[in-house]
């Protein structure tokens, strides 16, 4: 019974529509930033590994180290945010699927709220 | 680098590994890249979508995954240990007592100056001038930061952050400038595009207007508001095909350019015959000298040559 309703819950969680990359931040743990800087990194089109580094360093100065990198993108994967494409070259591509775009859009939507009232709080004082 | 692959699971490998071990090939090894992807392949074994649920479904399958756990941990750890103690002792140490410790991204060079055809009381001049081109040019190719210093009587070390391109920052560092005067064209598509300006020379042949007409230029003040700005001379060469060209261009922007670098745009009201001519600006005194500098000397005053070059 016990196992019956682990199987359960594992599913339930893999199958929620759910998909804000904040909800699983338990999962992604020390991932979590990289996986939001991937996901806006993809948001512009497809890219491989190494032009995600590059962009995500002209973008905010962080550097994305390949172990970080991959990191992310297998969980990003496993939750269905990002897809593989295929590739004659070894680098291999990755898109945002729709799931990815909406769980994005929501995290930047909480941050932007978060953003305004922090930045309205400091102008209240 | 490619051994790094190897700490990662199986199931892993088989999926990522030729994708990872294509962008590990890219990267310059480092003690914090080894970290990262030795981190990251820990991560990859504590974290295997099969491993999560056997884990959470317990039984031998359980154990086994803890002991090979326990020792990836042991494996890892002594991976960092030898890394670390490569870092600290190993061949390359003197690279960190530079600034360069700590930032990720910088290229470190040593340049070595050809002083032979300089006299010896013009070799410290020399090398300043070409200390300063050197970092103009750094910025220029878009160099986070740029720290050029003099090491002994004929040697520059070269610092450039947020780049670890070392072979574009040597033949940037090393060839030889280029001052060029160009003039903005209208594009049929509406846009416009700056191309090297051609007059005509006393001998009335077609000629691009470039730094080697340049016969001397100097820092001035303008008149009234004694803000500082730049006078330049050509030689009667360049004084003719200034002449020519800007009697063509009337109403439209003459640009000058260092090393691709746009640094004035001035409007042609009138031709300019005399071959003078006057850059104004947001100046300041030490901007307008080193503009002045480049204008005279906008090609390195000597050969520079690349005796060291890594990147971090």
């Amino acid at each position: 019974l016990v196992r019956h309703y682990i199987v359960m819950r594992y599913s339930a969680a893999r199958n929620s529509e759910v998909p804000a990359v904040e909800q699983d931040a338990h999962d992604f743990g020390r991932f979590a930033e990289p996986a939001l800087l991937i996901l806006v990194s993809l948001a512009a089109g497809p890219r491989h590994g190494y032009a995600i580094m590059e962009d995500v360093r002209a973008l905010c100065e962080v550097r994305l180290g390949p172990g970080t990198l991959y990191a992310a993108l297998a969980r990003l994967e496993r939750r269905g945010l990002i897809a593989p494409l295929d590739s004659a070259d070894r680098r291999r591509p990755y898109r945002l699927t729709e799931a990815g775009a909406a769980a994005l859009e929501a995290q930047l939507a909480t941050m932007q709220r978060l953003a305004t009232t922090g930045l309205q709080r400091l102008g209240a004082q | 680098m490619r051994w790094l692959l190897w700490l990662y699971p199986r199931g892993w490998r088989r999926r990522y590994g030729d994708e990872f071990a294509a962008l590990l090939e890219q990267e310059q090894p480092s003690p914090s890249l080894v970290l990262d992807v030795v981190l990251g392949a820990l991560d990859a074994h504590l974290h295997r979508p099969e491993a999560t649920s056997r884990l959470e479904s317990g039984g031998p399958t359980m154990k086994h995954a803890r002991r090979r756990t326990a020792w990836l941990v042991g494996i890892a750890s002594l991976i960092l240990v030898v890394a670390l103690g490569a870092w600290l002792y190993g061949p390359a140490a003197d690279w960190r007592t530079s600034s360069a410790a700590g930032n990720p991204n910088r290229v470190y060079l040593v340049l070595q100056a050809d002083l032979r055809a300089v006299p010896a009381a013009d070799q410290p001049a020399s090398l300043q001038q070409a200390r300063q081109i050197a970092e103009r040019r750094g910025r220029a190719a878009g160099a986070a930061d740029v720290s050029v210093r003099a090491d002994g009587p004929d040697r520059l070390i070269v610092e450039l952050g947020g780049t670890r391109d070392v072979g574009q920052a040597a033949r940037l560092l090393t060839t030889s400038a280029r001052l060029e005067f160009r003039e903005e064209v209208d594009r049929p598509d509406g846009t416009r595009e700056w191309v090297a300006a051609r007059g005509q020379t006393t001998s009335g042949q077609e000629a691009v207007l470039s730094g080697q007409y340049v016969s001397q230029a100097t820092v001035g003040t303008e008149p009234g508001t004694n803000r500082p700005l730049v006078l330049f001379e050509l030689d009667p060469e360049g004084r003719q095909i200034l002449a020519t060209l800007t009697e063509r261009i009337v109403g439209r922007r003459l640009g000058i350019f260092v090393d691709d670098q746009l640094l004035v745009a001035l409007t042609v009201r009138d031709p300019i015959d005399q071959g003078r001519g006057q850059i104004t600006g947001t100046f300041t005194a030490a901007s307008a000298q080193e503009l002045a500098v480049t204008l005279t000397s906008g090609t390195l005053p000597v050969p520079l040559e690349v005796v060291e070059a890594r990147a971090s």
